[in-house]
């Protein structure tokens, strides 16, 4: 579950490529380390600095909490309260609190049933639902009409936040994802052009082919999937849609589950090939995605799935350099190409006030998280964008955006992106199409399935008499019965 | 009378963080649930939905499986541990220091430290070992018939120092003279094990079954920071189920329910310790 | 030889165990001793070699920790990787956090704990007979299993509706609802010689001084006791403080090394300092206080 944590780990940085690709809506804010979280107190002193000063200003005072801040050690941090400051200096009558707390599946209740969720937190896609329906989440629908926001969201993407008509959460970035593939693996078996540059499959098929000749070359693992905490479903999808599956549809009105169609057993059987007719699996195949990115940074496994984002994540995490990182887009099988969409969410805690919801607005804005952008908010993405390039991480290898490529912001994100560009995009194809193919994440109960998908997948990928068919009945059997049939 | 308001912290924080709990629990395994707020009576909708799950009867397995495996893993060896380190004239005190070592390591760290060790890869240490002595690498945890095994150990490990200390020091107790008169009629270190030391020991034996019986069966801690309750759920536990109902679901009324149904498998368990040692103490 | 001259003049002494040091000198007898030495030195190793192995690993990189066929030791020991850690996570504030909630359960302890013995054992009101049946049940029943809502109560007291998140109230007060310790103090009480209590009352010493000139100066080391299990009980605790302290600058120790494990934020060379960092305080209190430590698991325990 922590996976799609992962999928904002350093965001900020994607931001910067987010760019490239689609466009903007970026997210500086979801950068950093979504869950953790120390440090508060500089920000708090400085705050109240400011708060003193400024009391005379026309608007009432309010003040807000922001979550997802980064924590002191994260590169991100400075950059961040710089912008707190920025933010505060505008708008004087508002004073921002920080929280360093991000969404994490297990840590959410306790945090929200406590009352100390930060008026502006973050979720995923799929999560929406479940907080909407506990009711932890701020009905926004008045204050979002009124806004800049209203009228710029793609219908799909604000269905996600709606529920009975009403609005409860703004998109807050999207990715996409792609195959990963580590450079120096690939030299050393030879698979690389004449400029070093990656021969990349571009089918499944060829990706079992690369991993073979791989693994033949060079001793290494060819190919590695998360399999747990939910990480396993939520990767898996991408093969499971190329092949041609169906996780979910709708019958007069009720959800059942049809992922054990004949393509989706072929796509299990398909990974399931890979690790024990190709065997290009590591031996440690059981492994969440830390797994996955302490071998693929150390060359220890050659290419991944994941999405867009996380490459600089993959830097901040092992050290790897950048220009051994390349990425594609995920290779297409029998039913074509199929990429994962998700995304983190904006919403705001139950109880804050009016007030405090417009003053949230208004920071995403200013952090560059709306259509519009203004100065500061260029200011602001351009300050980060040179920070990300300084640390000698990724810049200007594309990714999705929410706006759309006609909006202001997206537009103006990748003019600056692409001036501190430091990518070679031979390695990135995915770059010059971050949106081929994507396909939204499962409607009803994505988590649940996920983690039944985690089940069969191990089982898969640790018995080589595992029967498909048999596995993948029993789990869409379990599914409909314990979940889909209950949410009807 | 006044001996009564030394007993106030007691009672208060007793009936704040034990008591009240229990009895919220089970009422609230009868409603249906918004969050913490409970919305509506629903009888045992809760129950029913709990006890159906696919998973629970894999999870109820799986429990009994950790009480079977700390029974044949880690119920004899302090005992046996605490006979020989009782025998010992060299290094007595260095062993007792050793054995207890390991119960100073924090749960938490315990558990992460383990994980560590049984690293699936070559590059784990105990495959490295198992190599070297020309085994395969073992998959450890990942292996859905080792994994329950493997996390009983790691908890033996932390856990056998203490009881190993309760047997020494009743074995401590046991008169020497015993002994000699055994050595008298001949009998030989066996012998004098299984015919004078162990019906000496045979009551406290008991007690320890039960409660570790009643412990092992609120196994949480350990498979959560393990291995999650995988591989396909072969480590879940009724505990680990009941939390991630409550706080990965949010569904805090099968949450309680859950812990309901746990509850009086253990009262169950609880009685029978409530005999067995009243008879042991008469 | 020497080995063995040494050995004879300790069996001449062996006063403990089946084997008497006559049966030593038999040659079986031998033989069945030093194959169970032999076997103890092994479950020795076994105990402390596993710790040693992550503080050694806890100094590789993590390229070093991944590495096929691996490396015993480290290619450098330095310790930086430890300062930085310390530093940039903050761990000296986790440390305080956790002696707050060590020293606060202490006191707890004995004034709920401690007290609550001393009236079951000693003043044995009317009524407290019960009461010490209700504890017996208490420390026998699962209550873990109601940790839900004993968060949930924590989020909103009873009666006074306080929210005790993130606060070190919910940890202290759990250290004062121990059933156990209530009955460990209550087996001790039990063990102080009624005569002497008795001689004081002839004497025309009151409750309260009976109590403070007798009972208590004989209760230190029960309250060392308590103090010690409390302290290494807090250390290691970690499924109510994960609950309950949300706010990373109130965590503990416990909960910084979980939040390193998960998620995709720390790579593992770090997570092992982590480690280290939380077993190494609770060892070296280990080597100064092991007498009491082990000594005290025996004094009130097995017997309840």
């Amino acid at each position: 579950m922590k996976k799609k944590i992962i999928s904002c780990l350093l965001t900020i940085t994607v931001t910067a490529s987010l760019l490239a690709g689609c466009g903007g809506e970026t997210n500086q804010v979801s950068g950093d380390k979504q869950t953790s979280t120390e440090d508060k107190q500089t920000s708090t002193e400085d705050k109240q600095d400011t708060s003193v000063g400024e009391e005379s200003q026309e608007p009432e005072p309010v003040t807000i909490t922001i979550g997802n801040w980064p924590s002191k050690d994260n590169d991100t941090y400075a950059l961040r309260e710089k912008q707190r400051e920025a933010f505060e200096e505008k708008y004087p009558y508002i004073t921002v609190e920080t929280d360093e707390y991000g969404y994490g599946v297990d840590t959410f209740l306790a945090k929200a049933a406590a009352g100390q969720l930060p008026d502006l937190f973050q979720t995923f896609f799929t999560e929406a639902d479940k907080i909407i329906t506990a009711g932890y989440a701020a009905d926004i629908t008045e204050i979002f009409n009124n806004s800049i926001f209203a009228g710029n969201m793609e219908q799909d993407v604000l269905d996600l936040v709606t529920k009975d008509g009403r609005i409860y959460g703004v998109p807050q970035s999207a990715y996409s994802m792609g195959l990963y593939c580590n450079v120096n693996l690939f030299k050393e078996a030879g698979l690389v052009d004449e400029e070093g540059v990656p021969l990349f499959p571009t089918t499944w098929d060829e990706v079992a082919e690369t991993a073979v000749a791989i693994k033949e070359k060079t001793g290494k693992a060819g190919f590695m999937i998360p399999v747990t905490n939910n990480q396993g479903g939520w990767i898996f999808s991408n093969i499971f849609w190329c092949f041609g599956g169906v996780y979910e549809t709708q019958e007069d009105g009720k959800w059942v589950a049809t992922f054990d169609s004949e393509e989706g057993v072929a796509a299990l059987q398909y990974l399931k090939d890979l690790k024990w007719k190709y065997n290009v699996m590591p031996d440690n195949v059981i492994g969440d995605l830390t797994a996955w990115t302490e071998k693929f940074g150390t060359d220890q496994v050659a290419m991944g799935i994941c999405h867009q984002p996380y490459a600089n994540s993959i830097i901040s995490l092992t050290g790897m350099s950048k220009d051994s990182i390349a990425m594609t887009t995920i290779p297409s099988g029998p039913a074509g190409q199929m990429s994962q969409m998700g995304g983190d969410i904006y919403m705001m805690a139950v109880g804050t006030t009016p007030e405090q919801q417009d003053a949230c607005l208004k920071w995403m804005e200013f952090s560059g998280n709306s259509p519009s952008m203004d100065e500061d908010a260029v200011a602001n993405y351009e300050a980060s964008v040179k920070e990300i390039s300084d640390m000698d991480w990724i810049v200007g290898a594309g990714g999705l955006t929410i706006w759309g490529d006609d909006a202001e912001v997206t537009i103006k994100q990748k003019e600056i992106d692409a001036k501190y560009a430091n990518v070679d995009l031979r390695l990135w194809p995915y770059a010059e199409n971050p949106g081929a193919g994507i396909t939204p994440e499962p409607p009803v109960n994505a988590q649940e399935l996920y983690a039944a998908l985690d089940a069969v997948i191990q089982e898969v990928l640790t018995n080589e008499d595992a029967d498909c068919q048999a596995l993948l009945s029993e789990a869409a059997y379990n599914f409909q019965r314990d979940y889909l049939d209950n949410a009807n | 009378m006044n001996a009564w308001v030394f007993l106030i912290p007691s009672v208060f924080l007793l009936l704040l963080m034990v008591w009240e709990p229990l009895v919220s629990t089970t009422r609230m395994s009868f409603y249906e649930t918004r969050g913490f707020d409970t919305v509506e009576f629903i009888g045992l909708e809760n129950y029913k939905n709990v006890v159906t799950n696919s998973g629970f009867l894999k999870t109820l397995k799986n429990t009994a499986l950790y009480v079977f495996w700390s029974l044949v893993i880690g119920y004899l060896f302090p005992y046996v541990v605490a006979v020989m380190v009782n025998e010992m004239v060299h290094a007595k005190s260095a062993f007792r220091f050793f054995c207890y070592f390991p119960v100073m390591v924090p749960g938490m760290a315990a558990s992460l430290m383990w994980k560590f060790l049984f690293e699936p890869g070559e590059n784990g240490i105990l495959n490295a070992i198992r190599v070297f002595l020309g085994f395969e690498p073992s998959q450890w945890l990942q292996n859905p018939d080792l994994v329950i095994p493997l996390i009983v150990i790691t908890m033996t490990w932390r856990g056998f120092g203490g009881t190993m200390l309760i047997y020494l020091a009743s074995l401590q107790g046991i008169s020497q003279e015993l002994y000699e008169a055994a050595s008298i009629d001949g009998a030989g270190f066996f012998q004098k094990i299984r015919y004078i030391q162990f019906p000496e020991m045979k009551s406290l034996l008991l007690l320890m079954l039960i409660r570790q019986i009643i412990g092992v069966f609120q196994v949480m801690q350990e498979p959560l920071a393990m291995t999650a309750g995988g591989p396909n759920n072969a480590s879940m536990t009724l505990m680990l189920n009941s939390y991630n109902y409550a706080f990965t679901y949010f569904q805090v009324g099968r949450a309680m329910a859950v812990g309901t149904i746990t509850f009086l498998i253990l009262v169950v368990f609880t009685v029978i310790y409530q005999v067995v040692s009243r008879k042991v103490e008469e | 030889m020497k080995i063995e001259t040494k050995g004879k003049s300790r069996f001449a002494g062996k006063t403990t165990g089946v084997l008497s040091f006559v049966d030593m000198k038999k040659p079986g007898n031998k033989v069945i001793y030093w194959a169970m030495f032999v076997l103890m030195v092994t479950v020795a190793l076994v105990c402390v070699l596993p710790p040693l192995y992550i503080l050694i690993s806890s100094f590789k990189t993590t390229r070093e920790l991944m590495q096929i066929p691996i490396q015993i030791f480290p290619e450098e020991w330095s310790i930086d990787k430890f300062v930085k850690i310390w530093n940039n996570l903050d761990f000296g504030t986790y440390y305080l956090n956790t002696f707050k909630i060590i020293i606060g359960s202490i006191l707890f302890s004995i004034l709920s704990n401690g007290l609550a013995g001393y009236v079951i054992s000693c003043l044995k009101p009317r009524g407290s007979a019960l009461y010490a049946t209700l504890i017996l049940w208490t420390m026998l029943l699962p209550s873990t299993l109601s940790f839900v809502a004993s968060f949930q109560n924590m989020v909103d007291m009873p009666i006074t509706h306080w929210n005790l998140t993130n606060t070190y109230w919910p940890m202290w007060f759990s250290s004062g609802a121990n059933a156990f310790q209530i009955l460990l103090y209550k087996n001790f009480f039990d063990s102080i010689p009624r005569a002497l209590v008795e001689a004081a009352t002839l004497d025309g010493a009151g409750k309260a001084k009976i109590f403070t000139k007798i009972i208590l100066p004989l209760s230190v080391p029960i309250i060392s006791v308590d103090a010690i299990f409390t302290m290494t009980g807090c250390w290691g605790d970690f499924m109510f403080p994960y609950l309950i302290l949300t706010d990373n600058k109130k965590k503990t120790v416990m909960l910084a090394i979980y939040n390193m494990s998960i998620g995709q934020k720390y790579s593992i060379d770090e997570q092992l300092v982590g480690i280290v960092f939380s077993i190494v305080p609770p060892i070296i209190l280990f080597f100064f206080l092991q007498k009491y430590i082990m000594g005290g698991l025996t004094l009130g325990g097995v017997k309840e």
